[in-house]
């Protein structure tokens, strides 16, 4: 049978249907489709987080040992005063008292403006989660009659100051005989530099 | 499915059935006047998506047999109409039946060519269906749906007349191998049992002899001769229509039959009207008789079905498809919340074990990046102690090294000098500056001027102090000696110079944070 123009007419609610049905069922088998391939995702991403979460169960008693020792080592920067403002004045003052209290020749120093510290020294990032590490850079000349005098003044200058300290370089040489206030002749000199360092929050 | 109606038509009305399973049920009956084909439009109208089978049962039928040239494709179509027009001019009603070629000569075809000739007497009806666009499957001839019974009560083996008796008359049908070849229709005047057992044994007589007449049976032995009636009226036909030289007479049960062939009804009489427009709804015969255009809604109707189908074949499909992923995503989606329900409690295990530390006023994420970066840093601060205690060790083993000059860093890599770190304050670190740095001390020393012309100690005490600073993972390298023994190098005599100094050396060590 010749199919004419007007059997197409008569035919067209079923070939709408026909279209129709196509278009709902590819829709609905796509549909499904995407579900399932969501699902398998979420899927992936669950058996993925669970995998993590025992992991993380599995070690947790290592872990809360570590978190301790983390608060703990926290606790003693922020009781230390690493962690908060720089306290210059301190500073100054706990090295007019250092070198009295051990009697040194002579002592000079510069400490140049806070800035971000140097990446040389903390590779990586001077940024830790919302906390910047800040240094103020010092070039520290001595006189001395010994070498001790140097080491000496580093330790008392470490446990007095709410500061972290990093001696990044230390020149130690003999010194030209010139007499000294206490009258002996200084033996050594030393040129040093370090790093005043302090945690700051970070601005957001 | 739409419903089946069968029209059967005879000399004088035609009548419709209701087609069910097993039992054509009537609906209407029409006259051959102006006011029957009115109503039979009417009818039709009412009974539009029905699908119609149209059963002619009339004495104007012609069938013609002969071998054409075996052809195929549009010669064949061409030659069967050329034959049709032939021999059925007048009427579009008309077929051909293939009987299987010749087994001898060329192989010629044998065909049926059969035409119902009284197309007046039809086209009134088939007008009207045309008008109502009726969905008229095909016309068939009551002979075809005899052929479709025959073929199975006597096989496909010898010669048959079969008589069969219908509100029309008393129809002879002359079988060959089971295939029709010819058929007559001889009308009643009663219809009555004993006219037509009368008539059976006339009406034997003269088909056998026309029959004789064109060769399509042997004179020689009788022709097998098949009524088909009631039991109930066995007797009276068989007492009329005995066996003769010609004719050896069977009777075919009607009822057997139509148990046979699942007509609900049996019949009461020997008229098989019943059982043939069953057979003929329940097995159409593959060919008809109507013209194309005659088929035209029929085709429509079934193009429609055939969509309809499709349509629901293609969505049925798809939402097998779409159900298989339904279940795979209920079966993912109980996985998930499976999958959920541990991570959750793990979690809560988790939480409620950490819940156990020490408050602190920063988050542990946050926590754990300090601390880790502080160690980071407190790991290159531990000042140049270490290293001068270690120096000074070394040197209270070599008491004639004197020293005069210490330069003591830390350094990203173990081979920057003082000039490199200085211009590299702010550059990226090198590779190695990702762990945690080195220290490095270059040290120069001087021995006692006693030992100016002792080149051999000069060169031991130097290197018994070099290996006196090696340990605790420091390396140690000699930049220059009091005294070069490389081949490479000049030396001088110590007269040269007008004033004696102190010999000297340079070291440099070098130990990672």
């Amino acid at each position: 049978m010749n199919i004419v123009a007007s059997d197409f007419f008569k035919l067209r609610w079923n070939l709408a249907i026909l279209v129709l049905a196509a278009i709902a069922g590819v829709a609905m088998v796509m549909g499904s489709k995407r579900l399932v391939t969501q699902t398998e995702t979420t899927q992936r991403q669950l058996s993925a987080q669970q995998r993590e979460i025992r992991a993380k169960l599995s070690r947790a008693r290592d872990e809360e040992q570590e978190m301790r020792g983390k608060i703990t080592l926290y606790r003693q920067l922020v009781d230390r005063g690493v962690i908060g403002q720089e306290e210059r004045l301190d500073w100054v003052e706990q090295i007019a008292r250092i070198k009295s209290a051990r009697r040194l020749l002579d002592l000079q120093y510069d400490l140049s403006p806070q800035k971000a510290i140097d990446e040389t020294l903390l590779p990586g990032s001077q940024v830790a989660d919302g906390y910047e590490f800040m240094a103020s850079t010092m070039k520290l000349r001595m006189s001395l009659l010994h070498e001790n005098d140097l080491l000496g003044f580093l330790a008392d200058l470490r446990q007095a100051v709410h500061a972290h300290l990093l001696v990044r370089d230390c020149a130690l040489g003999r010194a030209a005989s010139a007499a000294s206030e206490r009258g002996l002749p200084a033996q050594l000199s030393a040129e040093c530099t370090i790093d005043w360092i302090t945690l700051r929050e970070k601005k957001k | 499915m739409p419903a089946r109606r069968l029209l059967y038509l005879d000399a004088s009305r035609l009548t419709a059935y209701r087609w069910r399973p097993g039992t054509p049920h009537e609906e209407a009956s029409f006259s051959a006047d102006e006011s029957g084909l009115s109503a039979f439009g009417e009818y039709l109208q009412q009974q539009r998506p029905s699908v119609f089978y149209l059963l002619v049962d009339v004495a104007d039928e012609g069938f013609q047999l002969e071998s054409v040239p075996y052809v195929q494709g549009r010669d064949r179509q061409g030659l069967i109409n050329r034959k049709l027009a032939q021999y059925y001019y007048g009427t579009p009603l008309t077929m051909a039946i293939s009987l299987g070629r010749a087994k001898e000569g060329r192989r010629d075809e044998k065909m049926l060519f059969a035409g119902l000739t009284g197309y007046t007497h039809i086209e009134p009806w088939l007008q009207v269906m045309r008008e109502e666009e009726t969905q008229l499957a095909g016309v068939y001839s009551m002979p075809q749906v005899l052929a479709g019974l025959v073929a199975k009560l006597a096989g496909n083996n010898g010669q048959m007349l079969v008589m069969s008796i219908t509100r029309a008359g008393l129809r002879q049908s002359f079988f060959d191998q089971g295939q029709l070849r010819f058929s007559r229709l001889t009308a009643m005047a009663t219809g009555r049992i004993e006219e037509v057992a009368t008539a059976c044994a006339a009406e034997a007589n003269k088909i056998y002899q026309y029959l004789a007449g064109q060769r399509l049976v042997a004179r020689d032995k009788p022709l097998q001769t098949l009524v088909l009636a009631h039991p109930a009226q066995f007797g009276i036909i068989g007492d009329r229509c005995r066996n003769t030289t010609e004719r050896q007479v069977l009777l075919g049960d009607l009822v057997a039959e139509a148990k046979k062939h699942g007509l609900a009804k049996a019949p009461t009489d020997s008229k098989g009207d019943n059982l043939f427009l069953h057979l003929l709804a329940k097995r159409p015969p593959s060919q008809q008789f109507a013209p194309t255009a005659e088929r035209r809604y029929y085709r429509l109707w079934q193009a429609r079905f055939a969509i309809n189908v499709a349509a629901a074949g293609l969505f049925g499909l798809c939402l097998l498809f779409a159900g298989n992923h339904m279940a795979n995503f209920t079966t993912l989606t109980e996985g998930n919340r499976t999958l959920q329900t541990d991570i959750d409690l793990g979690e809560r295990r988790y939480q409620d074990m950490m819940q156990g530390l020490p408050p602190v006023a920063i988050g542990q994420d946050n926590l754990r990046a300090l601390t880790d970066r502080y160690e980071s840093l407190a790991r290159r601060s531990s000042g140049p102690e270490p290293l001068l205690q270690h120096i000074s060790r070394a040197l209270g083993h070599a008491p004639k090294v004197e020293l005069t000059q210490l330069d003591w860093r830390i350094a990203g890599h173990p081979g920057e000098d003082r000039a490199s770190a200085a211009g590299k304050t702010s550059a990226a670190p090198s590779p190695a500056a990702t762990g945690n740095g080195y220290a490095i001390v270059q040290l120069q020393a001087q021995l006692p001027l006693a030992m100016a012309s002792d080149h051999r100690s000069q060169l031991e005490t130097v290197n018994a102090f070099a290996a006196a600073l090696v340990g605790n993972g420091i390396q140690v390298q000699v930049l220059s000696l009091p005294f070069e023994t490389e081949s490479g190098k000049s030396i001088k005599s110590s007269e040269v110079s007008s004033q004696v100094e102190p010999p000297k050396f340079v070291l440099r060590m070098v130990q990672a944070l």
